[in-house]
């Protein structure tokens, strides 16, 4: 049981090792498709925006995490 | 084959499951000069035999999935994954979080299955059996899906289990000539890579699932990949900048 318990939670870390990150990605990837669906913006725009957006995710949650160590 | 879009993929399963695979023999390893290669191996071709298992249901089942939504959420997962692994690899070659040790997770591996002693040699041979199979089944689940991940989108499955398996070789061929942990294999360099190459995966399959046709195609990944890279090492950069004290 123990050896299960371990594997989810393994499967689970692999996607979720840091919260704020995992959610603002979500937040990101909803936000960029509502846009495109329903604003208006041009799916290529998305595109990009999509691309900075993960970009600047990356060094918010890299400088938020060297921080608070 | 097209050799421009599975080029990526297969170098991208392949490093990761490098990556995967060292992690793993680490423990087997331990196991194994612990408690003989009877338990180790035992552990290694029962996690191994699960794992096909998993690809054998997952497989089929992958191809009733709506390409778009497979994009999509193969996307996602990637960009969680892959994100994760580069702010992991930015703190580590920052100095903000200890490099992985091959070494220390060896030497504790066999310090942890030491303390079984006052237990019958059956039993302990059970525990070091389970402590390999455990490692083989965890490390194996992130390669199944890495190569799942990489390769699904385009047809690529094949090429991408290629990969994983050239890196099984290796890891193999040379833990069987040197028998000790391989902690020479630059690691974290390794993961850096990863973690660019399965970002930049990320914002092409999520994208892609979103109905965006990226200009040069299969092509964009180098310039996404590119993008990844420079912003890890320019946030390497900042945070050694912010805290000094890493570098010492």
């Amino acid at each position: 049981m123990s050896i299960l318990k371990q594997v989810i939670s393994d499967l689970v870390g692999m996607f979720l090792k840091d919260a704020r990150l995992t959610a603002s990605i979500l937040v990101l990837v909803a936000g960029v498709a509502f846009l495109i669906r329903n604003a208006g913006l041009t799916p290529l725009t998305g595109g990009w925006l999509l691309l900075g957006g993960s970009l600047a995710l990356l060094v918010i949650s890299v400088l938020r995490a060297s921080g608070r160590d | 084959m097209d050799w421009a879009t599975a080029t990526p993929a297969i170098s991208a399963a392949f490093l990761a499951s490098l990556v995967e695979v060292v992690e793993a023999f680490t423990i087997i390893l331990a196991v194994a000069t612990l408690r003989g290669w009877r338990p180790a191996l035992a552990g290694t071709f029962a996690a191994l035999g699960l794992l096909a298992l998993v690809v054998i249901i997952l497989g089929p089942l992958l191809d009733r999935v709506p390409l778009h939504l497979l994009q999509l959420v193969v996307g996602i997962l990637l960009l969680l994954f892959g994100l994760g692994w580069l702010r992991k690899a930015v703190l580590r070659a920052a100095g903000v979080i200890p490099l992985h040790d091959e070494e220390a997770i060896f030497r504790r591996e066999q310090a942890e299955l030491g303390q079984q002693a006052d237990i019958g040699a059956r039993s302990q041979d059970w525990i070091a059996g389970i402590a390999a199979f455990k490692a083989v089944l965890l490390e194996g689940l992130e390669v199944v899906f890495i190569v799942i991940a990489v390769g699904a989108g385009r047809g690529l499955l094949w090429p991408a289990a290629g990969g994983a398996l050239a890196a099984v070789v290796v890891v193999l061929s040379i833990g069987a000539l040197i028998h000790k942990p391989l902690a020479k294999v630059p690691e974290n360099t390794l993961k850096f890579g990863v973690g660019v190459m399965l970002s930049a995966f990320g914002v092409f399959w999520t994208g892609e699932g979103l109905g965006i046709s990226w200009p040069g195609a299969d092509l964009s990944l180098l310039w996404f990949a590119g993008a990844f890279l420079a912003t890890g090492l320019i946030s390497v950069g900042l945070v050694r900048a912010r805290t000094p004290e890493a570098d010492a």
